[in-house]
C-alpha cells in the first residue's frame, strides 16, 4: 500500500507540456494567475479556459482530473460567491426579498471571483501534474538564484525541500510499521473522541521523531562523506535547456497577453 | 609515493558519554593497508570498527595519532574533500545515505559536489549505474527498490566519485541473505574493474572467507591479522572473544582433533567438501 505513493500528483508523460522547461512553466504560471486577476471581461476567462483545456489534452491529463482539483476549494468558491452577491451594492436592483438585495453588479463581481479561483486551481493544478516535484524544486533554486546577491539561501531551501520529498515515503513507511507494530501489542488508533485519538498518536509520533532524528544524523554523515559542502561550486546532472517547445509556449502566452491588453482597452 | 593506501598510526579515540565520562571506542590502533587490498575487518558491536570506519575519510578525527589517506593526513582541513573523494564511505542504512528522489539524480550527489562537468556526470553515472548493474532503475524512486538494491545505488553513489578506496561500513548489516550475497559479489568484482582497495567492515565471519586480509577488531584494538586461513585456523583466540569462525573452518578443527589434518583451513564449505573427497581417495 505504501508503495505507490506518491507525493504531490505528478502525473509522468512525456507529452510537449511535460517537456517544458520546468523554470518556464513556473513562470508562466505566474504569469497567468496575475493574468486571471487582470483579465474583466467573459470572453477572457473563455480564452483562458481554452488555454487550460488545451494543454491538459496535450499533456493527456483526464479532464475529469483537473476538475476534481477544484474540490478543496469548492467551499471558499461558493462562499465568497454568495458574499459578493448579497453584499455588492452597485449596478441596478434586480431583485429584493426581505433584507436580500440583489444588485446587477453583485452577480458579475460573484461570477467574475467564482472563475478566477477555479481558474487558478485549474492552472497550477496543471503544473503540479507536469512537473515532477524535484524538478519543481530545481527549477525554483535556479529562478531564485539571483537573490542569493541578498544572501537569499535558495539552495539550503531547496536542498531541504529534496531532503523532505525524499523521505516523506520512507517515513510514511516507518510510521505504517510502528502503527501496526503498537496494535499488535493492542494500541487503539481510531476509537474514542478527538481527544482520545489525539492522545493515542503519541506512542506513534515519539518513536517517529526519535527515528528522524536519527535518520537526520546519518544523512549528515553520508552526505558529507560524499562532499557536500552547500551549494557553491556545486555543479548539476539534470540540465535545462530552453528548447522549441518552450519557445513555442512563450509565444503563445504573448498572444494571450496581447489578447488581454486589447480586452482592458476596448 | 608509496604502496601504501592507508596508514594508521597509533590512534586513540573516546567518546563523551551523557554522564560526562568517556568510553575509549579505539585504544592505540595501527593499521596499514596496501593498495588493492582486499581488507576485511570483524568484530562486535561496539568494538570500535564503525568508527575506525568514520576515521578513514576524516568524519572523525584521532585523539592522538595520525590517519593518512592515499597520502593525505586526514587531519589536515585544506584535504578532506580530497581525502573523502579518494576515500568513499558506504553505510549501514541503505535508506539514510540518498538524498534525492531519483535514482541516477541519488548517483550524481557525489560528482556534483565536486564540481564535476556536466557531460562528464552523465557519463560517470550511467558508468556507476552499470557498474552495479543498476541501469535499468535510473529514474526510479528509491523507495520502490529492495534493501539490496538501494545499497547497491548507495555503492554507485560513492564510484561516482571514482574514488581509489571503497570503504563499506556493515553495509550488508540490515539485508537478507540474497541481498548480502549481492552486494559482496559486486565488491569484489568492482575491486577486480577497477583496482581499488576495498575495506569491508562487518560482523558476519563468512563474508569474511574471499578477503586478501583479515583484521580482527575487539574492545578498540586489533587482536588477530593475517589471511583468512590464518584467522579461521586460530579457533580458540576467536572463540576467547566470542567471535564465530565459518562452518567449515569449525569442521575442519573438530576433524584435526580427531587427528585428520588438512594442509591449509578450509573456509568455505566448498573448500571443505574438496577437501573431504581428496582425503578419501
Amino acid at each position: 500500500m505504501m508503495n505507490n505513493i506518491t507525493v504531490g500528483q505528478y502525473l509522468p508523460g512525456t507529452s510537449a507540456v511535460h517537456r517544458l522547461d520546468p523554470r518556464v512553466k513556473i513562470l508562466l504560471t505566474a504569469f497567468y494567475i496575475a493574468a486571471i486577476f487582470i483579465a474583466k471581461k467573459y470572453w477572457m476567462y473563455a480564452v483562458f479556459a481554452a488555454y487550460i483545456i488545451a494543454a491538459a489534452l496535450i499533456a493527456r491529463v483526464p479532464l475529469k482530473l483537473l476538475l476534481k482539483s477544484i474540490r478543496p476549494i469548492l467551499f471558499i468558491v461558493v462562499f465568497t460567491f454568495v458574499m459578493n452577491l448579497l453584499l455588492v451594492r452597485e449596478g441596478n436592483l434586480l431583485w429584493s426579498f426581505w433584507k436580500i438585495r440583489i444588485y446587477s453588479e453583485g452577480i458579475h463581481y460573484a461570477v467574475r471571483l467564482a472563475l478566477r479561483l477555479i481558474l487558478l486551481l485549474f492552472g497550477t493544478s496543471m503544473l503540479t501534474f507536469t512537473t515532477s516535484p524535484i524538478a519543481l524544486t530545481d527549477a525554483l533554486e535556479r529562478l531564485m538564484k539571483p537573490l542569493s546577491v541578498i544572501k537569499f539561501p535558495a539552495h539550503e531551501l531547496a536542498m531541504m525541500m529534496t531532503i523532505a520529498l525524499r523521505f516523506i515515503p520512507t517515513l510514511l513507511e516507518e510510521a505504517d510499521k510502528i502503527m501496526k507494530a503498537q496494535k499488535a501489542r493492542g494500541a487503539e488508533f481510531d476509537t474514542g473522541n478527538l481527544f482520545k485519538k489525539a492522545k493515542a498518536m503519541i506512542p506513534l509520533l515519539v518513536p517517529l521523531f526519535v527515528n528522524a532524528f536519527r535518520r537526520a544524523d546519518e544523512l549528515a554523515m553520508a552526505m558529507e562523506s560524499r562532499c557536500y559542502h552547500g551549494g557553491k561550486g556545486r555543479t548539476r546532472l539534470r540540465v535545462m535547456r530552453l528548447t522549441y517547445v518552450d519557445a513555442v509556449a512563450i509565444g503563445i502566452n504573448v498572444l494571450l497577453l496581447g489578447l488581454l491588453i486589447f480586452s482592458r482597452l476596448i | 609515493m608509496t604502496d601504501l593506501a592507508i596508514e594508521i598510526s597509533d590512534i586513540s579515540y573516546s567518546y563523551a558519554l551523557a554522564d560526562g565520562g568517556q568510553r575509549k571506542a579505539i585504544d592505540h590502533l595501527s593499521l596499514k593497508v596496501e593498495k588493492g587490498c582486499f581488507l576485511t575487518v570483524i568484530g562486535h558491536n561496539g568494538s570500535g570498527k564503525s568508527t575506525l570506519a568514520k576515521m578513514l575519510n576524516g568524519l572523525l578525527l584521532p585523539d592522538e595519532g595520525t590517519v593518512t589517506v592515499m597520502g593525505m593526513d586526514t587531519s589536515r582541513e585544506e584535504m578532506i574533500w580530497d581525502i573523502r573523494r579518494q576515500a568513499g564511505l558506504v553505510f549501514q542504512n541503505p535508506d539514510n545515505q540518498m538524498v534525492t528522489t531519483i535514482v541516477e539524480e541519488d548517483v550524481a550527489f557525489g560528482p556534483e559536489n565536486l564540481g564535476v562537468p556536466q557531460p562528464q556526470i552523465r557519463e560517470r553515472v550511467d558508468r556507476a549505474l552499470r557498474s552495479v548493474g543498476m541501469e535499468a532503475y535510473a529514474q526510479t524512486a528509491p523507495h520502490m527498490l529492495s534493501g539490496g538494491q538501494k545499497q547497491r545505488i548507495a555503492i554507485a553513489g560513492i564510484l561516482a566519485m571514482e574514488p581509489s578506496i571503497l570503504i563499506l561500513d556493515e553495509a550488508t548489516a540490515m539485508l537478507d541473505p540474497q541481498g548480502r550475497k549481492d552486494i559482496l559479489e559486486t565488491v569484489t568484482r568492482l575491486k577486480e574493474e577497477r583496482q581499488m582497495t576495498v575495506i569491508w567492515i562487518t560482523h558476519y565471519m563468512d563474508e569474511a572467507a574471499d578477503a586478501d586480509r583479515v583484521v580482527v577488531m575487539d574492545h578498540g584494538k586489533i587482536v588477530m591479522d593475517g589471511t583468512p586461513q590464518e584467522i579461521f585456523s586460530n579457533v580458540e583466540e576467536m572463540e576467547r572473544i566470542s567471535l564465530d569462525v565459518p562452518m567449515a573452518a569449525k569442521i575442519a578443527k573438530k576433524l584435526k582433533d580427531e587427528g585428520i589434518e588438512f594442509s591449509r583451513t578450509p573456509v568455505k564449505i566448498e573448500e571443505l567438501a574438496e577437501k573431504i573427497c581428496q582425503f578419501r581417495s
